[in-house]
């Protein structure tokens, strides 16, 4: 016979299994690690835990915010962005390139070269290399020139007039418009990075060997990657500049919000981006630092479907922002840890004016907006698509349209397929989820000629034509001081399209564990580790 | 014995011609363009269609799956269009530490799901066998998803026994034992639903075993539950055991997929989930072709098992 114990102990297991779950089980939960103190200390690994798996390690060819936070570490720009302080621009300084000046109406830039650099595989950093660089992605005669890096450059070098060497340390570039923002976007992230690369890496590996045997001249060197698991980066012994604290550094993408946090509060990682707003006061209360910024150059956005039948009317785009209250959606979907976006000009953006609103909350107006288009309520009719990270903001959207008698139905990808519908809108899609922003002014430019001009949106506005003559007259100045101005009559105009509609921008992303000290986050969209210690 | 194995695997090739089509053409029918899609909103037309030619994605459809079909005959097995290293080199790691997860699961599954439905079964209508079938029921209808995550909030976050995620400890030497640590939560995660549908079926066959005629002439000519419960009713849910593991490993696989999400695992979950959203055209064709060549090898292994098992074929019977 069995004896009734052993005939009890499958359910025993099982309920042993079930009844943390039922019951939802308690317990106190232990926040990880020593506090790395005042005090900076050399050595140590620190593990970042990023949200998405990373593109490649090549600075012409990478896209993705993720990667850049990578890549910077390798590669160096000819100058940067001073990001140890938390607030304000960070300045343009100096980094490949020691001192530079802007001459013929911000058309020219002339570098002077930093002396004495080496990249990490001992061969020297010169005009010579920078020329290797930019030949890469501009000059369709050099030998290694590559279509897909020309391609994703342009966004930053598709109106280079020409490119010198004017001696062993010294390098020209020459626009064929005045470029103020060219500077900023040097060390911008994303895509068009313009990070050196070592040429003898790049004719040693090949064009598709560089991603994974990457060589540049910066503080960390690469270690290894392995695909969905890990980048590893250790610190480059014979850096030129000042050694960084950190001898090693992994990366690890983590996608699933939950399972991130998880692995920040069991001290598996020491810092996470995209911190989930659900998880931002019980991080803190478990003693992570979440810190707060109100000027980071993030925004997330709402683009229109221009190919739907109804939004190509500008009263109804109209009457689709002004349905909207994005103080309240700040407010309750994001729980307070984002800011109300009324101008695609982001927070952080060098032109950013607090006071822009494209077009205020209204219902009332949108309403009679819809009724002048001759709709009735009801009758206009679309769906939204999202990321399911962005699903509860979409319904939101749905909720308070349906109050002004526009019937939206939402549709949520897993992020990985939700660039696919994207790309591939059909015709009842009206509005689908972006995100970009940068602190360069021309941001606007950026946004108007993606998101509106090479989707056909200009058509769809009457007052489109005013709003490409701002963009140009913005694009074409040469004067620092009518910048902000320039760009914001620019981005006044677009608002007027109703083309694009801005929408949030976070103010927590980042958290960070006690045993790491000298982080800052930044106004950009990446941070600096040279300056950040873990401790013992 | 010997042709019926041969027969199966002969036609396994046609088989994966077939898979390979399907696989190839499937994902070229998608919406996804590689391109357009990781960069549609910053890149122009013009520079998308300079990108696809350098990639040769300009190439007629059938050439583009000749050129496919050649590449996996490589070392490489082509070039992943997002990371731009080899596929093979990309997959093959991945594959193994799948694997690694799914031989886990699956033996947590047989062994425990065996372990549950044989005393539930033995203890039929019971409070035990209730109560069992019970928990089941609910642990049947959990998603994956939520119960990986509530394994990681118990065990890592709550108790600190397991770690988080990752399949080794980032800061440590790594080895064996971290690696069995690593394992358990996921392996236990991607188990479940495989152990309960085997223990469900287990359950069953322990039951009709219990009350055929034989069992009941046995037990009346006072055989030890014991020795009836080994030799007689154990030999004969063996079949049955083995067949729905097979079908299970196939749910394993399904739920390693998710699991490798939530528990940050490096499988090939992973790595089809980063390649999805850049239509990585020859790293999810690469991957999904595997996963098609180990469901068409788990398939022949479960049949020749089941051949091996059934006494009819083995003494020379024709079979059916």
């Amino acid at each position: 016979m069995l004896s009734s114990r052993r005939a009890l102990l499958a359910p025993l297991a099982l309920i042993a299994i079930a009844l943390p779950l039922l019951t939802g089980c308690g317990g106190a939960s232990s926040a990880g690690g020593a506090t790395a103190g005042g005090q900076p200390r050399d050595g140590g690994t620190l593990i970042v835990g990023q949200y998405q798996e990373v593109t490649q390690f090549d600075p012409n060819r990478q896209y993705s915010w993720e990667t850049w936070r990578i890549d910077r570490n390798i590669y160096e720009t000819l100058v940067d962005e001073d990001l140890s302080s938390p607030t304000g621009v960070p300045k343009i300084v100096p980094k490949l390139a020691t001192s530079w000046t802007i001459t013929d109406g911000a058309k020219t830039f002339t570098f002077k070269l930093r002396q004495g650099v080496k990249f990490s595989d001992g061969t020297p950093f010169d005009a010579k290399a920078v020329q290797f660089n930019v030949r890469r992605f501009t000059d369709p005669k050099f030998k290694y020139y590559d279509k897909v890096s020309a391609a994703t450059m342009g966004l930053v070098y598709a109106d280079l007039a020409s490119f010198k060497v004017i001696d062993d340390d010294t390098v020209q570039y020459t626009f064929k418009h005045p470029f103020l923002d060219f500077l900023r976007q040097i060390p911008n992230s994303g895509n068009a990075a313009s990070g050196i690369f070592s040429p003898a890496a790049l004719e040693r590996y090949g064009q598709d060997g560089l991603a994974n045997h990457p060589v540049g001249t910066g503080p960390f060197t690469f270690q290894e990657r392995v695909r969905g698991d890990h980048t590893t980066l250790v610190r480059n012994t014979s850096y030129w500049g000042k050694r960084p604290h950190l001898d090693k550094v992994i990366f690890k993408p983590i996608g699933d919000d939950q399972s991130r946090v998880a692995a920040l509060q069991t001290g598996a990682v020491d810092l996470i981006s995209r911190v989930p707003p659900d998880s931002v006061a019980s991080l803190e209360k478990q003693g992570f630092s979440v810190p707060e910024n109100k000027s980071v150059p993030q925004i997330i956005h709402y683009n229109f479907n221009f190919d739907n039948h109804y939004l190509q009317d500008r009263r109804v785009r109209q009457a689709i922002i002004a349905a909207i209250d994005r103080k309240q959606l700040a407010a309750q979907i994001y729980k307070g840890y984002a800011e109300a976006a009324t101008s695609i000009v982001n927070q952080g953006n060098e032109a950013y004016d607090p006071g822009a609103v494209d077009y205020q909350y209204d219902p009332a107006a949108a309403k009679k907006l819809i009724a002048d288009a001759g709709y009735e309520p009801g009758q206009i009719k679309f769906t939204i698509l999202s990321d399911t990270t962005g699903q509860p903001t979409a319904e939101y959207l749905q909720q308070q349209l349906k109050a002004v008698g526009i019937d939206a139905s939402v549709q949520s990808f897993e992020w990985i397929t939700y660039g696919t519908r994207a790309a591939n809108l059909k015709k009842t899609d009206g509005l689908y989820l972006g995100e970009w922003g940068y602190v360069a002014a021309n941001w606007v430019q950026i946004a108007h000629s993606f998101y509106v001009a090479a989707k056909g949106g200009d058509k769809y506005s009457d007052t489109s034509d005013a709003t490409n003559r701002a963009i140009a007259a913005a694009a074409d100045n040469a004067d620092p001081d009518k910048v902000k101005e320039l760009w914001q009559t620019a981005s006044q105009a677009l608002a007027k399209d109703a083309t694009i509609f801005p929408l949030i921008s976070f103010n927590r992303y980042y958290a960070v564990s006690k045993r790491v000290g000298g982080f800052v986050w930044p106004q950009q969209n990446h941070y600096d580790l040279s300056r950040v210690w873990v401790a013992d | 014995m010997g042709r019926r194995i041969a027969l199966r695997l002969l036609g396994a090739i046609p088989l994966l011609f077939v898979i390979s089509l399907l696989v190839f053409f499937i994902s070229q029918a998608g919406p996804a363009d590689p391109i357009k899609d990781a960069l549609s909103q910053k890149l122009t037309a013009h520079q998308i269609a300079e990108i696809r030619n350098a990639y040769g994605l300009d190439q007629p459809v059938y050439t583009q799956y000749v050129n496919w079909i050649k590449s996996l005959f490589t070392s490489s097995g082509g070039i992943s269009l997002s990371v731009r290293s080899g596929v093979w080199g990309i997959v093959f790691p991945a594959f193994r530490n799948t694997l690694l997860l799914v031989a886990a699961a699956t033996l947590l599954a047989v062994v425990l799901g065996v372990g549950i439905g044989f005393l539930a079964g033995i203890r039929h209508g019971r409070l035990a066998d209730r109560l069992t079938m019970l928990l089941v029921q609910i642990g049947s209808n959990l998603p994956v998803y939520w119960f990986g995550l509530i394994i990681i909030w118990l065990t890592a976050v709550q108790w600190g026994w397991l770690p988080a995620g990752g399949m080794h400890d980032l800061r440590g030497e790594g080895g064996f034992g971290d690696l069995m640590l690593h394992l358990i939560a996921p392996a236990f995660a991607a188990s479940l639903v495989g152990m309960l549908i085997i223990a469900r079926f287990v359950r069953a066959a322990v039951i009709e075993s219990e009350q055929s005629d034989y069992i009941r002439t046995y037990r009346s000519q006072g055989f030890g539950q014991r020795a009836i419960i080994g030799k007689h009713i154990g030999r004969n849910v063996l079949p049955p055991i083995v067949n729905t593991t097979g079908l299970v490993i196939g749910s394993v696989i399904t739920g390693a997929v998710f699991v490798e999400g939530i528990f940050a695992w490096p499988g090939l979950g992973s790595v089809l989930l980063s390649a999805i959203p850049g239509a990585d055209y020859p790293v999810i064709q690469a991957g999904i072709l595997l996963i098609a060549v180990t469901f068409v090898v788990i398939n022949l292994v479960t049949d020749i098992a089941l051949d091996l098992l059934n006494p009819r074929l083995r003494h020379g019977g024709s079979g059916t």
